[in-house]
């Protein structure tokens, strides 16, 4: 008897391939390359990643959307915008790592190889059409993770920041896989298309089982999201990461990560829609209060980035409760904004850090928002406005991607009937503009105190970074058609 | 049927109570005065210098790491032997490929010398 | 053969005791260990109902899970060694550099 394998769908998956292959040549020839040469396996991971990109591009206009691989992988335009969101993500964040290695003196190691197998488990989280290639994928990218916030071997804090990252994210993985262990014991599928047609209009969606299992995953979710109550991981892994590794992390992962959620909400749980949006609406409010507020009192700025980037968290999460599938006029201006919002917070959240990567010196990295952000713009006027952008546009400032983005989740949240959503929200980025704006005022109008120093010198590759997210920031807020139609044609979340 | 698990029933509770009432005579009778010196572990005689465990060389951790991750990586191998036969060229081409990227991962330990024993 | 249930709830007192496991113990070994209790409570519990469902789906994502715990100890141990390297002691307490 023979067993017929399933279709052999490569076409289908080419981005993740690109990436994983890439990643494999990368980690053999970290082996044969003397270390000075080690910037070229930067580049080479930089080029893999816009390839990744024109084969997403390609797929685009090709037949989506697909399921291929006994329906595990679903290549859809939600899955592919997400890809290439979480792509340009990575390729900014390797510009950003080059130089910023080496003047750290933190060596190369396995890090371009890490990066790149962390962005193919992004790129196959974005696609995953069922648990098993979802947490799979999840896995994949959060090892490399590990690896990379303690790849800055000699320094305590970054030892300290691996080892917290690891202990959280395998105990949300805990969580994640007893919860897709009851939803399979209640429903006997783990498949997303397969969960949906099994719950739809059957009388298990009042099962104990099924939702005790779907709790569990939420809170796996709230872990990995970083969403309040469950983000005291977050400052401290964010800090102590080397800044490049928490850009890349901050971004990378919540977009992917974000991704995924929304697919096994509305794909997979539209008839659970009740249960869920109630949970994320209610983690949904916690963390904006929480995360903004506590951004207020810290002087450390990766620490304010880092609660900083829970409270955007939260506002993301407003736009995926108001996803409800039966109203398809409010699923769609949800979902676009979920999108949107993503694509504006990795420009904006990476420039920031690229700001913070362009300050360090090799024996201080110049976190103090107090005592190294003083009197910025008169030492290096052109650092100091980039910063005042991405600072403004985190904050919402109108002619910003952040306004734009948080203006369509508002609006979102309050067709679908949340207004309690939407207040909280507005009434939290005016608390949130209190940080935002303070950093602006401190290198304003502050005294430096290294009036006397050379101002850093900023290498190329990272002027690069700075000059995209600047554009695209301030672009996405004047002129947000382009993206957002983009993101309208990506809401085919894929069911055939 | 019954009356012979209730013996042995009987027969478990009597031990554990006889035992129990010895270990309880004992801690009602003895002294019990406790210095440090008394608490320490004995090792022949003279105080402990070092702690009781026992250190290893970082080799033992790598080897081990390397082990379980190797190890289970064949786990995939067993359901796959079973059925080989109705698997056909596919299973076979999609095997080896595992083992490739299995080897990539072994190259890659060989070279960075994770493998040199001393 | 045994009722599902008794499989069941041994699972989710094997999920619980890891949980309770991780949240009150200080050593990140230990940690590591209950955590490993929780990914194999989900392995008993996705055979368990596999063998009530007459599926193999079940059972196949249990090796899947054997396969990821393994390379979480791998990670987790590489990095428990290294931080054992540079200083003497592995108390999650004494790892706080940064303030929580």
């Amino acid at each position: 008897m023979e067993i017929a394998p399933p279709p052999f769908d490569l076409g289908a998956i080419a981005p993740f391939l690109i990436v994983a292959v890439g990643a494999m040549i990368a980690l053999l020839a970290d082996l044969f390359i003397p270390p000075a040469r080690r910037p070229a396996l930067g580049y080479f991971a930089l080029g893999t990643t816009l390839v990744a990109i024109g084969a997403c591009v390609w797929l685009w206009g090709g037949a989506v959307p697909r399921l291929a691989f006994a329906n595990m992988i679903a290549v859809d335009r939600f899955g592919l915008f997400v890809t290439i969101v979480t792509l340009i993500g990575a390729a900014l964040s390797i510009l950003l790592s080059v130089d910023f290695l080496q003047e750290q003196r933190l060596g190369y190691g396995e890090y371009f190889p890490l990066m790149l197998f962390t962005v193919s488990g992004m790129i196959l989280l974005a696609f995953a059409n069922d648990l098993i290639t979802f947490f799979i994928a999840l896995e994949i990218l959060s090892l490399g993770l590990y690896i990379l916030a303690g790849s800055a071997r000699g320094r305590a804090v970054s030892q300290e920041s691996a080892i917290k990252y690891f202990l959280l994210g395998s105990f949300s993985f805990g969580f994640l896989v007893y919860g897709t262990s009851l939803i399979y014991g209640a429903t006997g599928t783990t498949n997303f298309t397969a969960l949906r047609v099994a719950l739809e209009g059957s009388g298990l969606t009042d099962n104990p089982l099924l939702l005790a299992g779907l709790a569990l995953v939420l809170v796996g979710f709230a872990f990995k999201l970083a969403l309040a109550p469950f983000h005291m991981w977050t400052p401290d892994v964010y800090s102590g990461a080397p800044t490049a590794v928490t850009a890349f992390m901050s971004v990378g992962t919540k977009v992917a990560t974000f991704a995924a959620l929304l697919r096994l909400v509305t794909g997979a749980l539209p008839a659970l829609y009740a249960d869920w949006s109630n949970a994320l609406f209610a983690l949904a409010i916690v963390t904006m209060i929480l995360g903004n507020l506590a951004a207020i009192t810290q002087r450390n700025i990766k620490r304010m980035l880092a609660y900083s980037s829970i409270g955007q968290a939260g506002y993301v999460l407003v736009a995926v409760v108001a996803s409800d599938t039966t109203q398809p006029g409010v699923n769609d201006a949800a979902q676009s904004s979920v999108l949107f919002y993503l694509l504006a917070y990795t420009f904006m959240n990476l420039g920031a850090f690229a700001v913070v990567v362009a300050l360090a010196r090799p024996d201080d990295e110049r976190l103090d928002l107090d005592r190294d952000y003083a009197g910025l713009a008169r030492r290096q006027p052109l650092l100091a406005a980039a910063m005042a952008v991405f600072m403004l546009s985190l904050g919402g400032i109108p002619l910003t991607a952040g306004f734009m983005g948080k203006l369509l989740v508002f609006r979102a949240a309050i067709e679908a009937g949340y207004w309690p959503l939407a207040v909280v929200g507005v009434l939290t980025s005016a608390v949130a503009l209190a940080f935002y704006l303070r950093v602006v005022v401190r290198m304003y109008a502050g005294e430096s105190r290294h009036a006397e120093e050379r101002p850093a010198r900023v290498p190329v590759p990272l002027a690069v970074v700075l000059a995209v997210c600047l554009v695209a920031t301030i672009q996405f807020g004047i002129l947000p058609a382009i993206p957002l139609d983009a993101a309208r044609g990506a809401l085919t979340i894929t069911a055939p | 049927m019954v009356d012979n698990y209730a013996i042995i029933l009987i027969m478990i509770l009597t031990v554990l109570g006889f035992g129990a009432l010895l270990l309880s005579i004992g801690v009602l009778v003895r002294p019990y005065k406790p210095t440090p010196r008394k608490l320490q572990s004995y090792e022949s005689g003279v105080p402990n210098i070092e702690p009781l465990k026992g250190r290893y060389t970082p080799r033992f951790y790598v080897i081990a790491i390397l082990f379980v991750i190797f190890d289970i990586e064949a786990i995939f191998l067993f359901p796959w032997a079973v059925a080989f036969d109705q698997l056909g060229l596919f299973g076979l081409v999609e095997m080896v490929l595992f083992i490739v990227i299995l080897l990539i991962g072994y190259a890659y330990a060989w070279r960075r010398g994770a493998l040199e024993w001393v | 053969m045994a009722p599902l249930a008794y499989y069941f709830i041994l699972s989710a007192i094997l999920f619980t005791t890891g949980v309770i496991g991780v949240l009150i113990r200080k050593n990140p070994l230990i940690m590591f260990m209950s955590i490993e209790l929780m990914l194999n409570s989900a392995n008993l519990s996705f055979a368990s109902f596999a063998r009530y469902r007459n599926g193999l789906d079940g059972q196949v994502i249990a090796f899947f899970i054997m396969t990821v715990a393994a390379a979480e100890v791998v990670v987790g141990l590489a990095i428990i060694v290294s931080i054992f390297r540079t200083r003497a002691s592995v108390d999650v307490d004494d790892v706080n550099t940064l303030k929580g």
